[in-house]
């Protein structure tokens, strides 16, 4: 399974063998100096497939900007090292990126407690006019002060995909609301969203359970399911990894408890599929039922998105069948980096950016929604999608009414 | 485990395990309970300081996160003082007393619940001050209450996990439990060693003194050699005993070869006494020497001795020169016998009986009446007695013709006349002083008319005093009543029934004193 998600290695060197492909060496044909990013985040552990995806999504477009020569001659080089999804050894990279590596900038880091514990370093850096470009995480601390300064959004956050659940669900008079979340600032972040959605209804959540950062997916989730059921919630929302949300739903489904589970996009749909797929097929109960998966990208499969058509070519390019949301996260991740760039020259500081970011104004990135950055507003996009699965397959929810309780389930 | 050395080492050795045991594990419990004791203090001391520290810090840490509703924040602050030893669980609640952050997974357990229930009515109710650092002791947790800026902002609730204490307390027990149970084996090895190494000496004297008993006393010497070598190696109580082994060896070799020495001139002795003896039979006469006298006569003497040389004596013989008949000058009319018991046993007593034999025999040729040759002899007798010993004797003559006896007593028993005419009767005489006591002692002699087929039977206190097993006497009424049995018996005849007699009435008790026996049966001469 691990071979679903390959890395791409960027010109220069990779730090991670995952792919078993030969790499695909391009030698820096410009004399300038390239270009070098930083990233940090989990190629090992519960959520390796999460950084492989991400990495990928965006070293083909890196990949094949450089194809193209570059930033004004520069390569773009994207140095990623394993933090494992912990917050310690992501420090310890961020450290290394900077005094080692001399990054110009970070890019895709994953996660939200190993991000909030990064933050303050580049508060610490100040100097170096280091930024945080586009990480993956949805949650608040570099969306508001005094992190905000330090880093740059593209995603919508936590809140929004929360809300856009909670108003959706309490809509269709699905309004008791019960959370299974990961016990660190990631759960906390999507308890707080859904917490605060519910609030605006006048609601509460009717019921929580958390479980520890790291859980495999072979762990029993039976606990969890049992606490929650005692709430008789109407609906689950998961903030989870991806292994343990799919553990989550399995037990909850082996109880033979059918209450619909949505998760958010941190979740990494793909990977969640994935292990629920294989479930199903080794136990013949199907277990991709009543989900609902929020994003903060469109569809990859719509052709009515530019961006999607590039994505997809680009991974077919670079024999990289695996496609995804979060890779496709990472290929406009880069693609707007791109864009950053060349903007600025490739020479990157706080002094520049905040006038180059608000010349990002009504940018089209090939998915219909345009980027929209300004003085007060360090995140680009603000549309959720929600997505269930049908077939084996992602599709749009486009109509709510379906996942009314009434209904029987899909 | 208690090896070569045997009998003395196990017992030596299992009364110090029980001590060794014993002391250790007095020793263990008495350090465990003192190290539990104050592992407990310590610990809980150090969590409520360490409670209170890190609930001070979040409750400061948190203000701004809390003042902007930002729980990713807090529970990111949170998050990093779970990693801290003791710590199990963080929770902060807003001013509300709604929990915003916590790490309890899967959820928050009931007595928490309960806890941040009581403690939310708390903050509604009070407000402020209600409590500062309180302590909620519960079965697994101290739950410590630190208040967010006074509690207008909320609270800090750091729960430290009190069964780390007793999983500190266990491991360190064991920890302890552990070296002492080494200390102890390595004790129990080292006692065992020394203990060997005392009871080794110990060994070696037992053995020694086991082999004592069949040593030959003559290698004494050789056989000291073993446990000499103690002496000089030991240099304490082992050595001193060697010492005394060897000193009590040689003190024993001196003594049994005093002992040899001493048995050997016994038996040097014994055998001179015994040569002693049989000289001073032969001074007697035999049965052949007897049965020469026979004529008119038939004579028969018997002499059992008591085990060492004895004192009886008896003779009997024709006189010669006076014994010759005056008128007819024909030798062998007159018959001289006696019988005597020397006083006292042994050497002297052989000595004085030879002497008067010799004298008696020597001088009866030389007087007529045996009261004179009593005089005479005593009176050589008492020459130099400085010994003082004393013969009693009777004696006599018989004419062989007429049957006329004259006799004469020296303090001896006098003798029995078996006639079958006038059965058993005791020969009338006065007793004298035993010969040897008074040099001027004058002696009667007496006179007898002996009939034909009369027997004269003569003897000493050893058959009259033989004893029986009980001690009683053998008594010269049973010898009387014995003997009137016998009246017509030849002497052979008497005596052997006499000594069988004896025997039946001794049984199986020891012969205190010598029996001698005589008698003599007359035929008188039909000239006569």
């Amino acid at each position: 399974m691990a071979l679903l998600f390959m890395i791409l290695p960027l010109v220069g060197f990779a730090q991670h063998d995952l792919s078993d492909k030969p790499l695909k060496q391009n030698e820096p044909t410009a004399q300038k100096a390239d270009i070098v990013l930083g990233m940090s985040g989990a190629f090992s552990g519960t959520s390796a497939r999460l950084g492989s995806a991400l990495y990928n999504g965006m070293s083909v477009y890196f990949e094949h900007i450089n194809a193209q020569g570059g930033i004004n001659g520069r390569s773009i080089r994207l140095q990623e090292y394993d933090d494992g999804y912990d917050p310690e050894p992501a420090i310890k990279n961020t450290l290394k990126l900077i005094e080692e590596d001399k990054v110009s900038a970070l890019i895709g880091y994953i996660g939200t407690p190993t991000v909030t514990r990064v933050l303050p370093l580049l508060n610490i850096y100040d100097n170096k006019n280091l930024l945080l470009f586009f990480p993956f995480t949805g949650a608040e601390p570099q969306r508001q002060p005094p992190f905000s300064a330090y880093a740059y959004n593209l995603r919508p956050s936590y809140r929004q995909e929360t809300r856009g659940l909670v108003d959706h669900l309490v809509n269709i008079g699905r309004d008791r609301i019960a959370v299974f979340y990961q016990a660190d600032a990631y759960g906390r972040s999507g308890w707080d969203g859904v917490r605060r959605a519910l609030k605006e209804h006048g609601l509460s959540i009717v019921g929580e359970a958390t479980y520890r950062r790291g859980t495999p997916y072979d762990e029993s989730f039976n606990q969890q399911v049992e606490i929650l059921r005692e709430s008789t919630p109407d609906v689950v929302i998961s903030i989870g990894a991806y292994a343990a949300a799919a553990g989550f739903i399995r037990d909850s489904r082996n109880a033979d408890w059918a209450v619909p589970i949505a998760n958010i996009s941190f979740v990494d749909s793909e990977s969640l599929l994935g292990l629920l797929v294989a479930e199903s097929s080794s136990s013949g109960r199907d277990y991709t039922a009543n989900l609902i998966n929020s994003e903060v990208v469109p569809n990859y499969h719509d052709d009515s998105y530019p961006a999607a058509l590039e994505y997809r070519r680009l991974m077919q390019e670079n024999d990289l069948e695996e496609l995804g949301f979060v890779s496709f996260e990472g290929y406009l991740n880069a693609k707007l980096m791109v864009e950053i760039l060349r903007r600025t020259g490739g020479d990157i500081n706080r002094a520049n950016i905040k006038s180059t970011m608000n010349t990002l104004v009504d940018h089209d990135i090939g998915i219909g929604e345009r980027v929209h950055f300004s003085e007060a507003n360090n995140q680009g996009l603000q549309s959720v999608y929600f997505n269930t699965v049908q077939d084996g397959h992602y599709v749009s929810i486009d109509d709510w009414s379906g996942w009314s309780p009434g209904v029987p389930p899909l | 485990m208690i090896g070569q050395a045997g009998v003395p080492v196990s017992r030596l050795f299992k009364k110090t395990l029980i001590v060794v045991v014993v002391l250790f594990g007095l020793i263990s419990t008495s350090i465990s309970i003192l190290s539990a004791w104050s592992i407990y203090t310590g610990m809980t001391q150090e969590f409520d300081v360490k409670g209170h520290s890190i609930g001070s810090i979040l409750a400061e840490a948190s203000i701004a996160a809390l003042m902007a509703d930002n729980p990713a924040a807090l529970q990111s602050t949170i998050d990093e003082y779970l990693g801290v030893e003791g710590v199990s669980h963080v929770l902060i609640a807003d001013r509300a007393g709604d929990i915003v952050a916590h790490t309890f997974v899967p959820g928050i357990p009931n007595d928490i619940a309960q806890l941040t229930h009581n403690l939310k009515l708390d903050l509604v109710n009070h407000r402020a001050g209600t409590f500062d650092n309180d302590i909620h002791e519960m079965e697994r947790h101290q739950n410590i209450v630190s208040p967010i800026l006074g509690g207008e902002a909320g609270y800090v609730l750091v729960g430290m996990d009190k069964s780390l204490i007793k999983d500190q307390i266990l491991s360190i027990i064991l920890q302890q439990q552990g070296i002492v149970l080494l200390l102890m084996i390595l004790s129990i090895i080292i006692t065992y060693f020394l203990i060997d190494k005392i009871s080794q000496p110990l060994t070696v004297l037992n053995r020694h003194a086991e082999k004592l008993a069949s040593v030959d006393i003559e290698n004494i010497d050789c056989f000291k050699h073993e446990i000499a070598r103690l002496t000089s190696h030991s240099h304490d109580e082992i050595g001193e005993l060697a010492k005394s082994f060897i000193f009590m060896e040689d003190a024993l070799a001196e003594s049994v070869k005093t002992l040899a020495s001493n048995v050997a001139a016994q038996e040097r002795i014994n055998t001179e006494l015994a040569v002693a003896r049989e000289i001073q039979l032969k001074m007697l006469p035999d049965q052949a020497t007897l049965k020469k006298l026979h004529k008119n006569v038939i004579v028969y003497a018997m002499v059992r001795s008591a085990k060492e040389v004895g004192g009886d004596l008896f003779d009997c013989f024709y006189l010669g020169e006076h014994g010759a008949d005056s008128k007819t000058g024909e030798f062998g009319r007159k018959l001289f016998f006696v019988i005597g018991d020397v006083a006292g046993k042994g050497v002297p007593a052989a000595l004085f009986m030879s002497m008067t034999c010799t004298l008696l025999r020597t001088k009866a040729n030389n007087y007529s009446q045996p009261g004179d040759l009593l005089q005479s002899v005593n009176r050589e007798l008492c020459v130099n007695n400085d010994a003082c010993m004393f013969v009693t004797v009777f004696c006599g003559v018989l004419d062989l013709q007429t049957g006329k006896l004259v006799y004469c007593s020296a303090g001896h028993d006098s003798p029995f006349v078996l006639s079958p005419a006038d059965g058993v009767t005791n020969l009338e005489c006065k007793p004298g002083i035993a010969l040897g006591v008074l040099d001027k002692a004058v002696y009667e002699n007496g006179n007898h008319q002996l009939s034909s087929s009369d027997t004269l039977f003569l003897y000493t206190d050893g058959v009259t005093e033989a004893k029986d097993m009980e001690g009683q006497l053998y008594s010269v009424p049973r010898l009387v009543e014995l003997l009137n049995g016998q009246l017509k018996a030849n002497p052979e005849t008497i005596l052997k029934a006499v000594i069988e007699d004896i025997d039946r009435f001794a049984d199986e008790a020891p012969q205190a004193d010598d029996i001698t026996m005589m008698a003599i049966h007359t035929r008188l001469d039909d000239k006569c």
